[in-house]
């Protein structure tokens, strides 16, 4: 794990920085469940139905606290056609947190779920946190996908999940928290466990190495 | 239409109405609202004229009006009283209401078998009870014995002709001669708009919504529009637009202005100061430009003249075309000077017909999925009929270009086509397909990693000759690379469509179609320029937040400074594998098989071929490679005069032994060994270290073009990206090295050396 703030002192950076942790968290799934607009809820609390499509990758960065703790949270969007994946899958290095996110009205995007966590298994780092997110849970005339279907799935795979509304806002800061959440406490087990050790305790976590390597293009 | 009109005239005036209407029901148009209230008589021409004929098309019959619309019933088939929509199958009922429309005129005070037979004969036709009985509008001109008036086809410049204004002119004349199309577009830049217009002659009341003010057709309140159809006086009103505003404009063009001459190198002090002031605005920001009338004017007329003859005579007028955009384009016939640059020609609307843009594919669910997202604050694409055509257009481009697949993006790409040529499908269909193969090379295989990344590391490589010191700030943000990676992609993949609104496009566009496919490179290098000062205080998150909205940038700058950007640039520094137009094809050019696009990805500086080398230093091909037949020799120039020129410095980075067996001319020898300083605690950085050579380096730092010779390619990288850490900018590396030369037989000239000793 390297330091954001290398040789100097974390401490003063810190203060600077004013948060204690920096988690990378990434947002995958099918195209147009929604994935751009639950993180738009999330950091700018509203919602916009005509969101351009994301190509490539895209970001937004929202400061939460835990347990006193403030975390800032770089959450990254990545593009939801399936062609994208040679590149999108270069952005899996370093994440922390994955948030899957299928749309409760299209079975396709539900199926596609196991592909997603194909993907995660090859790319990204082991044991990473993963949480599967049911979008548009507020269409309930248009709903195809059962809420104990997620469930089922999410109990199947070993990982936690929640349904929510991009639309409504219902659970998405709940969906956010969660996993910062759950991130934190790996975070800081494994901080402990350093110290134990006797290692340099290292306060500021950014995600290890450039998002694509410190050298150009060694991604894919 | 009303008074008496004798029996020819009658039939004259039926055979124009059916005419009419065959004509609007070839076109797929459906009237849906013929009375004879729509019909207007032309006195000058003896011509009638049908009205309104778009209503029922636009309003997806005032469905998107908010109201519903019903043919006056005095007009109606009597099915059609029922049904509120007329879809064209249903065309029957049309030129029934023509017969009664025609009827109700001819027929003033006569019975039924008073009128005219040929009259009865359709009126009974077109009436019959069963709608299938009915004959369509070709089918009655056939039983007038009305000759088979074959329409013209509206092909892609019909609208554009020489605009020939007479000697003695009026403002009339000069606004009859630019034909409707351009008179209207003129009128709009000289009013407030067809709104403003409505609202002053009563015909539509503004009011304030909550969020914006909305317009409401105040006729859509009146009986016409009623579903009662207790008279319809009121609801047809017709209402002269204002031309005073653009008269009074027009006025000071003289015979010299409605004349323009493309050629610039006329004595200035002999034009008229009408022209003189046409001339000055040409250095006004374009959107000031683009808002005068006068300016436009008189580019419409030199485009119209231009294109007047297209496609025919378009190897005689593309150089100047091309010198023209470069200038700028009226926006009124950008379309036609878009499909001119890109070479459309050819019958598209035949082409386009016979493509099968239904069957469904694997990717419809994918386009589905992104047209609702794609320029939506744009009124006809968020339209729903707008979206048909979106997905249509994609469609045909898709089935005739299998080795290709839709990509997400191509939706964006397809847009600005689509804007320009809504009425026809065909021709945006054609213009994408001439666009993509040029500037999206590769772009849309169904594996293009390849592409896309050769295209990102050309991308940071001439960030680092243009702009080192940002990009070393980018490269190394606490760890992290802010990589074009990262938010680059959109950029080349949609020709910066996906990232900016359609106007910033358009002018975006203008530009690159006179440029070769290297222009977007240097587009991305003139943003990337334009938000230094704001880059170089940022840490890496506030970087990937600043690239996920597109700052507002003026385009039109970042596009001049492109192109500036693009001329500095020798051209195989810019050179990508896929690029399908790269000029330079002589022997000392960098050639497709010697390129290892896996090394080329880890690579921080561009290369430069020997055949740039030799044009920018003024050096004879011959120098190296002998004379061999066919290949192309650069300006020949006395040797002697060359020191003061010497736009490039080559620095042989090889040891001294090698270097002295022989090098490229005028270089100067820094062994990569020798020539730095190691690192200390106080300079942790590798400075070089003093030497004749290194100070000849230093001074010629910023004002030349640093060509780093090694023994390969990756011999000179190694040297030159020490160099890059101590900001230097204009680095780039002799593609090849030595090796390429010796392979090549090259022989090289021995060092003067007495400098040095």
């Amino acid at each position: 794990m390297s330091s954001a703030a290398g040789s100097s002192t974390p401490t003063s950076i810190a203060a600077q920085k004013a948060y204690d942790y920096l988690f990378k968290l990434l947002l995958i799934g099918d195209s147009g469940v929604g994935k751009t607009c639950l993180l738009f809820r999330f950091a700018e609390n509203s919602f916009n139905p005509t969101f351009i499509s994301t190509i490539g990758i895209d970001f937004k960065i929202q400061t939460v606290e835990i347990d006193g703790k403030r975390i800032k949270l770089q959450v990254w969007d990545t593009a939801g056609q399936e062609r994208f994946r040679t590149i999108t899958t270069a952005y899996y290095r370093g994440a922390m947190g994955i948030l899957l996110v299928y749309d409760v009205t299209s079975k396709k995007t539900f199926e596609n779920i196991t592909n997603w966590l194909k993907n995660i298994e090859e790319h990204a780092a082991e044991g990473v946190e993963q949480l599967l997110v049911a979008n548009k849970c507020d269409q309930e005339d248009k709903r195809v996908i059962s809420e104990e279907q997620g469930q089922l799935l999410a109990v199947h795979h070993g990982i936690d999940f929640i349904e929510c509304s991009a639309m409504t806002g219902e659970n998405v800061r709940e969906a956010f928290y969660r996993m910062a959440r759950r991130v934190k406490t790996k975070h800081e087990s494994k901080e402990s466990a350093q110290r134990a050790d006797g290692s340099k305790s290292v306060k500021i976590l950014s995600d290890p190495g450039s998002p694509l390597g410190k050298s150009l293009g060694n991604c894919c | 239409m009303n008074g008496k009109l004798s029996k020819d005239e009658g039939i004259c005036f039926a055979q124009q109405l059916f005419s009419a209407l065959d004509f609007l029901h070839r076109e797929g148009l459906v009237h849906g609202q013929i009375s004879n209230k729509l019909v207007h008589y032309d006195g000058n021409a003896g011509t009638l004229k049908l009205s309104e004929w778009f209503v029922n098309t636009l309003t997806d019959f005032g469905d998107f009006a908010g109201t519903n619309f019903r043919q006056s019933i005095k007009y109606s088939a009597p099915e059609s009283v029922v049904k509120t929509k007329l879809t064209l199958a249903k065309r029957g009922h049309e030129a029934s209401s023509v017969a009664a429309a025609v009827t109700q005129t001819l027929g003033v005070g006569k019975t039924f078998e008073e009128l005219d037979p040929a009259l009865r004969k359709i009126l009974e036709i077109t009436t019959s009870h069963q709608p299938r009985d009915r004959p369509t509008a070709r089918e009655v001109l056939d039983l007038l014995e009305c000759p088979k008036n074959e329409f013209p086809q509206i092909s892609l410049f019909s609208n554009i002709s020489n605009v020939n204004i007479p000697e003695n002119h009026s403002v009339r004349d000069i606004i009859e001669a630019l034909g409707h199309n351009d008179a209207y577009y003129f009128w709009r830049l000289s009013s407030n708009g067809l709104n403003s217009e409505l609202e002053r002659s009563g015909l539509i009341q503004k009011t304030v919504g909550i969020s914006k003010v909305e317009l409401i057709p105040s006729t859509a309140k009146s009986s016409g529009y009623n579903a009662n159809g207790a008279g319809d006086g009121n609801s047809h009103t017709q209402t002269e637009i204002d031309l005073t505003v653009l008269e009074g404009t027009l006025q000071s063009v003289d015979t010299i202005a409605a004349n323009p001459v493309i050629s610039i190198d006329i004595d200035q002090s002999k034009l008229s100061p009408t022209v003189r002031q046409i001339n000055e605005e040409r250095r006004l920001p374009l959107s000031i430009r683009e808002s005068s009338i006068l300016y436009q004017f008189s580019r419409t007329l030199i485009y119209r003249r231009l294109l007047s003859g297209y496609p025919h005579t378009l190897e005689g007028i593309i150089e100047e075309l091309k010198i023209q955009t470069k200038i700028d384009i009226p926006p009124n016939l950008r379309r036609y000077i878009w499909s001119a640059l890109l070479q459309v020609s050819g019958d598209t609307r035949e082409m386009y017909r016979r493509i099968n843009k239904c069957a469904i594919r694997e990717t419809d669910r994918q386009i589905d999925v992104d047209i609702p997202r794609c320029h939506q604050y744009l009124e006809v694409i968020a339209s729903p009929e707008g979206a048909r055509k979106l997905k249509r257009v994609i469609k045909a481009w898709l089935v005739t270009n299998p080795g290709l697949t839709y990509w997400q993006g191509l939706d964006s790409l397809t847009v600005p086509f689509l804007v320009l040529h809504y009425d026809r499908e065909d021709l945006a269909y054609a213009s994408m397909s001439n666009f993509i193969p040029k500037y999206l090379n590769g772009l849309f295989q169904r594996d293009n990693a390849a592409v896309i990344q050769e295209y990102l590391a050309i991308f940071q490589q001439l960030i680092c000759y243009h702009e080192p010191e940002l990009a070393n700030h980018l490269l190394d943000m606490d760890g992290q690379a802010f990589v074009p990676d990262l938010y680059a992609i959109p950029w080349f993949l949609t020709m910066f469509s996906h990232v900016f609104p359609i106007k910033k496009i358009f002018h975006l566009w203008d530009k690159l179609l006179v440029y070769d496919s290297s222009l977007p490179l240097f587009i991305a290098v003139a943003i990337m320029i334009r938000l230094k000062r704001q880059l170089m205080t940022f840490s890496f998150n506030d970087c990937i937040l600043s690239f996920s909205d597109m700052p507002d940038i003026d385009v039109d700058d970042i596009v001049t400074q492109s192109t500036v950007l693009h001329r500095d640039t020798p051209p195989s520094c810019s050179y990508r594998v896929h690029q399908p137009d790269f000029a330079d094809t002589s022997l000392l050019a960098i050639h497709k098989e010697d390129i290892d696009l896996q090394a080329r990805r880890m690579e921080r500086l561009p290369i430069i071929s020997l055949s740039d080398v030799c044009r920018l230093n003024r050096i004879k091909s011959s120098t190296f490679i002998g004379n061999f037949t066919g290949e192309e020799f650069e300006i020949v120039d006395d040797i002697e005069n060359l020191a003061t020129i010497e736009r490039l410095l080559i620095v042989d980075c090889r040891d001294e032994a090698d270097f002295k067996t022989g090098t490229l001319p005028g270089a100067i020898n820094l062994p990569s060994k020798t020539s730095f300083e190691d690192p200390t605690s106080e300079v942790p950085i590798s400075t070089l270290r003093p030497s004749l050579s290194s100070i000849k380096l230093i001074s010629a730092r910023g004002s030349r073009i640093i060509v780093v010779a090694g023994k390969d390619t990756r011999d000179g990288q190694a040297f030159a990206e020490r160099l890059l850490s101590l900001g230097y900018p204009k680095l780039t590396i002799l593609h090849g090295g030595f090796n390429l030369l010796s392979s090549l037989g090259a022989t090289l000239e021995l060092p003067d050396l007495r400098e040095d000793s």
